[in-house]
């Protein structure tokens, strides 16, 4: 079973916080036991730490960048974000997500038609997004940091 | 047909877009001049060729600027943001971009004004700026309605923004230089503090000690860190201060955004002795 490092973020209360951004990027030089499925469950472990205790918040935007290494990415078990989503559903109002995931192996950042149809594949995903508690972000998140850790330059 | 200002209101809209702007005010006189404060409003000043223009917004060089300045004075009156892109070709910049930029920063009414180096993963010292440019950069921000100011500039001393009263978001690179202990220095207005690459180094002690102690009315606060323990340790005490006042929290963990940070300073430092020879 995946045990990741704690990583002891405890933020302190902010009783009128209303918005959160919360973005990640992690790569398997992250992650202590570098598969795929557990870079998943790295990146939501860092980002429950920092989500715990904040009551007030009404609005959540996930960032989460994965850098996968291995070599078929549509074998990637995407089960625990929605599964992290999904028991989370009464903290906030919206979560907007967007992933991105460059796949090493494959040499570049993978199309984001492509990152949806993995997620939509989660029974537990597609019913927050029916139910409007999820938006699923398909254009890319427009940020001059991240757009260096893609490699894209103009 | 629409009175004027409908058209000025519908011509506000496409600010984002100066292709479309420029075309449309190609199309009539009257619409030229209704095109105007809205076309001028931003504008990007660069030192490279137009083969990386993205339509978006109006980009000049700096003679360009100046010269349009010079034949359309009411245009000052029309500039409210400037994003001045410098590039990885330092000297270059140092020669043309910065010593153009000299001379036309003090004459600007500005809201809002960035420095960036938008094509390159780096940010530079202060200090690493010609001492023309960075006087000029300062009298420019210097004014009761400059509101924004956002620098991929490491190490400027927050005294430069002592006379920015009404300064209500601020973007700094890695840290800054708060005033000596015995000096005041308040931001009553601001409102909105970016951090970028927060290392929490040894140079930034005096910046955190600072922060602490000024950050109490932030309603917003991004902090971009590559680093664990910046989350763990820095990030709890600073969000404690603002904890009452903040709405909007962004937090990027994630890998160095500037990681090439050192070699520009070589490079700057070794471009300065070329222009000292």
């Amino acid at each position: 079973m995946f045990d990741p490092e704690p990583i002891e973020v405890k933020l302190p209360s902010l009783p009128n916080l209303e918005r959160l951004r919360l973005c990640t990027y992690t790569s398997s030089f992250k992650c202590p036991q570098n598969s795929d499925n557990n870079l998943i469950r790295y990146a939501l472990f860092t980002i429950a730490k920092i989500l715990q205790d904040l009551s007030s918040l009404k609005h959540l935007t996930l960032i989460i960048c994965l850098e996968f290494t291995g070599k078929d990415i549509t074998q990637v078990d995407w089960s625990p974000l929605s599964n992290f989503l999904s028991d989370r559903r009464s903290s906030f109002q919206h979560t907007d997500l967007h992933v991105r995931v460059y796949a090493v192996k494959a040499g570049g950042e993978v199309p984001s038609d492509q990152v949806i149809s993995m997620l939509s594949r989660c029974e537990n995903l597609t019913s927050l997004v029916e139910s409007g508690h999820v938006s699923i972000k398909k254009e890319k998140f427009v940020d001059v940091h991240l757009k260096w850790f893609f490699g894209v330059y103009y | 047909m629409f009175p004027p200002e409908i058209f000025s209101e519908i011509f506000s809209f496409l600010r984002s877009d100066a292709c479309v702007l420029l075309t449309c005010s190609r199309t009539h006189p009257i619409f030229a001049q209704l095109i105007e404060p809205s076309l001028y409003a931003h504008v990007v000043v660069h030192n490279r060729d137009g083969f990386f223009e993205n339509g978006r917004h109006l980009k000049l060089q700096p003679y360009q600027l100046s010269t349009l300045l010079s034949d359309t004075p009411r245009v000052i009156n029309y500039l409210r943001s400037l994003c001045v892109e410098l590039s990885d070709q330092i000297y270059k910049d140092h020669d043309q971009l910065m010593k153009g930029m000299t001379t036309i920063l003090p004459r600007l009414k500005l809201e809002r004004i960035r420095l960036t180096f938008p094509h390159h993963n780096i940010c530079a010292e202060w200090e690493s700026f010609p001492t023309a440019f960075r006087t000029a950069f300062v009298a420019c921000i210097s004014t009761s309605y400059m509101k924004e100011i956002c620098l991929d500039v490491s190490r400027i001393p927050l005294s430069s923004f002592a006379d920015c009263a009404g300064l209500k978001r601020l973007t700094l690179c890695q840290d800054a230089v708060p005033p000596p202990l015995s000096g005041s220095l308040d931001f009553p207005q601001l409102e909105a503090l970016e951090l970028c690459d927060w290392e929490m180094g040894g140079s930034s002690g005096p910046f955190f000690s600072w922060m602490l102690t000024h950050a109490a009315a932030l309603r917003s606060l991004t902090l971009r860190t590559p680093l664990e323990r910046v989350l763990r340790i820095s990030l709890p005490p600073l969000l404690t201060i603002c904890s009452a006042s903040l709405v909007n929290l962004n937090i990027y963990y994630t890998r160095p955004g500037k990681s090439i940070y050192s070699i520009t300073r070589i490079v700057l430092t070794l471009s300065y002795s070329t222009f000292n020879v």
